[in-house]
């Protein structure tokens, strides 16, 4: 498995990538800007190289409202590189707050806003019939670590065989953080 | 774990049956070729009562299709007559607001398609968005539900739709439900959409549909 992530550095991302080391797979860490178009756009040079693009880096751009952001932005071109490409996968992480109403939402308005509008966009391109093969997960990225790492370590493993458009990952009700 | 499991006796049922009894889990199945019929609201009532103490529910089948030819639905398969439809339901009443069980239902992708088909389709379209619009009612309420939604893979219910391509194995989302219920204490997903990649599950029936309308 060839895969690029966007970034390595959170607790999750960090995990995922020690574990896809474990399994032998082929690791490229982008390490991208998304408030820099240009190095948004010089990530996809890596696409030719890897299979996977694991989209999981999101910033907040202040004082930017109401416009793609840097994550949405890097899913959009990737999907455009490899359109109609079955044998090509991205993991959109998205954040579980893009599918709360905005009045069960305590948090930045900005980052619902951001994540609702991820989830518009990538959603509207899983209606489609032809590959790349998209997976969006909802998830909530600083909780379940181990968890996630374990699923998405075996989405990928058995990816040639097969493959979820959409994966809503809760906890279980009555079990604390 | 005491795991009730419908169909359990072919297909994904039984794989996952025989993986969870591997595991040592307590496996009560109900399948039609064992006296089960889940159309049947007496053995809908019996699975009910007989495992209200279970841990998991698999609602996994589907309770209709079988040897009925295209273009012979039986009158009395309105909508929401569907035993799998219903025996969710019964779960789910039975278990409101108890965040320590759990349902797995197997659902389909077909549920997020609107491409014309034939009428036996759109049947079990409707019965699986039903079961769907259901399960949402249900979201942080109690019972924890996933509804599984998986594309056409090779199983009993498949030979009579041969207007499909069939894009998988019964193991391939077999092994995704069983990791699934290993780590239902740590994370449960309440929807996952599952398909074989690629996604060219267009079969001569929709092709044909595609180019009648051109």
């Amino acid at each position: 498995m060839k895969i690029l992530m966007i970034d390595d550095t959170t607790p999750l991302n960090m995990a995922l990538k020690d574990a896809f080391i474990q399994k032998g797979w082929d690791i490229t860490v982008a390490g991208t800007d998304l408030n820099d178009s240009q190095s948004i756009l010089d990530t996809l040079k890596l696409a030719d190289d890897v299979d996977f693009c694991l989209n999981n880096k999101y910033t907040m751009q202040d004082g930017i409202k109401n416009e793609v952001h840097g994550q949405a932005k890097l899913s959009e071109i990737f999907l455009d590189k490899w359109d109609r490409n079955s044998v090509k996968y991205i993991i959109n992480m998205i954040d579980m707050c893009a599918l709360i109403e905005p009045e069960d939402w305590s948090g930045s308005k900005q980052y619902r806003s951001d994540n609702v509008m991820f989830n518009a966009i990538t959603t509207v391109f899983n209606a489609r019939a032809e590959g790349p093969n998209l997976c969006n997960a909802y998830m909530d990225r600083d909780d379940m670590i181990e968890a996630h790492v374990k699923l998405f370590t075996h989405v990928i493993e058995n990816s040639k065989r097969v493959w979820p458009s959409q994966l809503i990952l809760n906890k279980p009700l009555g079990v604390s953080a | 774990m005491k795991i009730v499991i419908t169909g359990h006796k072919t297909g994904l049922g039984e794989y996952v049956s025989d993986a969870m009894v591997a595991q040592g889990h307590t496996v009560n199945g109900y399948s039609r070729s064992t006296g089960y019929d889940i159309n049947d609201p007496d053995v809908r009532d019996t699975i009910l009562l007989e495992n209200l103490d279970a841990d998991l529910f698999f609602n996994n089948a589907y309770g209709r299709m079988q040897n009925i030819e295209f273009d012979d639905i039986p009158e009395h398969w309105k909508r929401g007559e569907n035993g799998q439809l219903n025996l969710l339901k019964q779960f789910c009443d039975a278990w409101k607001g108890r965040t320590d069980k759990y349902i797995l239902h197997s659902g389909s992708k077909i549920v997020y398609k609107n491409m014309q088909k034939s009428k036996q389709v759109k049947t079990y379209r409707l019965d699986k968005m039903d079961c769907t619009t259901l399960i949402k009612t249900y979201i942080g309420l109690g019972p924890n539900i996933c509804d599984f939604s998986m594309g056409m893979f090779d199983t009993p219910m498949a030979d009579i739709w041969p207007d499909f391509f069939i894009r998988g194995e019964v193991e391939d989302y077999g092994q995704q439900l069983v990791m699934f219920i290993d780590n239902k204490e740590t994370i449960w997903p309440r929807e996952a959409v599952f398909d074989n990649p690629g996604r060219k599950e267009y079969g001569p029936y929709e092709i044909s549909q595609m180019e009648g309308s051109l």
